[in-house]
């Protein structure tokens, strides 16, 4: 799993890679806690190099969901796809978390 | 063709899941089903393998063996057993999905992923040892 983290303006986007298992889960919580130190709102997930997650990713997921939505912000995803994007669905969290195709419309959901 | 037939014992512990899955996917893979089947069957396999890495052994070490069966061209069957407390997953109640973000609880979440993906799941406790066995279809709908 490998996972990389910008700023524009005020939304932050990070790019998560690989797979997202209950091993990867725990590195990507880690990671992600660093991220948030600076009280970012606003994130975009792009997940496009995303080849795998399962129930410990989607987890992952949802908290950081609700962190940001506890501070007023939103989590949104862009690119998810294959057996990825079908666990997703699968698990109901569309109502929680918007799916965009692109960073760009994801990053526009923003403005 | 061939059909597959292999065993693994491994400590059932965390860190040794990605080398059980890539030796499960790797068993699927010879029975040929596709890449994308593939991954399905690892994220069942994941729940499975997790949970008796997580709740079989709360004393201390113990181990779990899985156990590939091809039956046929993207057929299989797939056996997690472990000697750890007895333990049903498929008792585990479905999560609602239907709920709003603030409330939403993700236990269960797993192990309906795993019945989703697999086209039929069956435990049964065999003296000492739990048995979770899938039976795996080219596609998750429909008979095998």
């Amino acid at each position: 799993m490998q996972i990389a983290f910008s700023v524009m303006n005020d939304v932050a986007s990070v790019t998560v890679s690989g797979r997202l298992d209950a091993l990867t889960a725990a590195e990507f919580d880690r990671q992600i806690a660093g991220f948030l130190q600076d009280g970012t709102t606003k994130m975009v997930l792009s997940c496009s190099g995303l080849e795998y997650i399962s129930s410990a990713g989607l987890r992952s997921m949802l908290a950081l969901a609700k962190q940001l939505k506890a501070r007023g912000g939103r989590l949104v995803c862009a690119g998810l796809k294959g057996t990825a994007r079908e666990v997703f669905d699968m698990s109901g969290f569309a109502a929680a978390i918007s799916l965009f195709e692109t960073e760009e419309e994801a990053l526009a959901a923003f403005s | 063709m061939n059909n597959l037939s292999a065993q693994l014992v491994r400590p059932a512990k965390l860190s040794e899941l990605p080398a059980i899955l890539a030796w499960i996917a790797e068993c699927a893979d010879r029975q040929g089903f596709r890449t994308e089947r593939i991954r399905q069957i690892e994220v069942a396999a994941e729940e499975a393998l997790v949970n008796i890495m997580n709740y079989a052994y709360p004393a201390g070490d113990g181990s779990v063996e899985i156990r590939c069966t091809g039956t046929g061209p993207s057929s299989l069957i797939l056996e997690f057993v472990d000697t750890g407390r007895p333990f049903d997953v498929l008792s585990v109640p479905d999560p609602d999905l239907a709920i709003a973000l603030e409330d939403k609880e993700i236990g269960g979440l797993g192990v309906f992923l795993m019945k989703q993906l697999i086209n039929h799941v069956e435990y049964r406790r065999e003296g000492a040892a739990n048995r979770l066995t899938f039976i795996i279809g080219e596609t998750k709908h429909g008979a095998v």
